[in-house]
């Protein structure tokens, strides 16, 4: 019994343990509900970091959040192989799982309050939503790129 | 029958779930393992909006806003390695006229987000300086 459960709960934690890891983006073109495909992958696009140790990438991580065009981000959390950010302006919260492993960074959405609450949220990447919330986080992507080119 | 008892369990479902949503400031601000010494980081974070930082006589973090005759007490709750903002009173002095008493909701809120904002960004600093000793570390 108490072996049938553990099957169980491998196999549906497996789903979750194969999302949580940055891949390169593919954008369904073919969805209805959906901003541009330049807004989404100005957020979600993978960033490539290959030859960079994990120490190295969480720095980059860090500095890009601080160092982000117009606004700081926050630490909100972190786990194996991703670091949540945040992002407070005028009573609305956007949260990003920042993910990552030995050769790519990739943004995902997490959690967000007001406006900035996905539309149409499909493995992390956000496919509809207010055009300040693509704005504001390319910012943070860009700043992240920023690090690890500098690094 | 079964219509009562679904409104009533309807009723109940949506009165949880607003009496469980947690205003934003409230959520606490996670520093895991990284920060040893809170205070510093405090210091800082009051100061980005004038906050004026205290400790009651069991040595816990307080802070205390004035700005146009509004009082705002709040204490910061260290706990699980995370700081967390608790109001723990509002006051509007000077005022003679009772409708002009109360502190506005909203710009309350909006000090106090701001408040745990500028603790989150000190906090990310903080992390970060570690980050970056790790990473020079290997290098």
């Amino acid at each position: 019994m108490l072996k049938n459960s553990l099957i169980a709960t491998f196999f549906l934690c497996l789903p979750l343990a194969v999302i949580a890891e940055p891949s390169v983006l593919k954008v369904n073109k073919r969805l209805k509900l959906k901003s541009s495909t330049k807004y989404i992958q100005a957020v979600h696009k993978e960033i490539h970091v290959s030859g960079k140790s994990p120490e190295a990438i969480k720095f980059a991580i860090l500095d890009g959040m601080l160092r982000t065009k117009g606004y700081k981000w926050t630490f909100e959390g972190e786990g194996k192989g991703y670091i949540l950010a945040g992002f407070d302006w005028r009573g609305d919260t956007n949260i990003m799982k920042i993910e990552f492993n030995e050769s790519l960074i990739q943004l995902k959405y997490h959690q967000a309050w007001g406006d900035y609450v996905c539309k149409n949220l499909i493995e992390g990447v956000c496919y509809k939503n207010d055009r300040s919330y693509y704005n504001y986080v390319k910012n943070l992507r860009l700043s992240i790129e920023q690090q690890i080119s500098n690094l | 029958m079964n219509r009562y008892a679904l409104i009533y369990l309807l009723t109940l479902l949506t009165f949880s779930a607003h009496t469980s949503e947690v205003n934003r400031y409230e959520q606490p601000v996670p520093y895991v393992n990284y920060i040893t010494n809170i205070e510093p980081v405090l210091q800082k974070a009051v100061q980005y909006y004038n906050w004026q930082l205290k400790t009651d006589e069991q040595g816990h973090f307080l802070a205390e806003l004035l700005y146009k005759d509004n009082r705002i007490n709040i204490a910061f709750i260290d706990e699980n390695n995370s700081i967390a903002i608790k109001l723990l009173s509002t006051k509007k002095e000077n005022c003679k006229k009772k409708k002009r008493c109360k502190v506005d909701e909203d710009d309350l809120q909006k000090w106090l987000v701001n408040l745990r904002r500028a603790v989150g960004v000190e906090v990310t600093i903080a992390i970060k300086k570690q980050a970056m000793k790790a990473y020079l570390a290997t290098e």
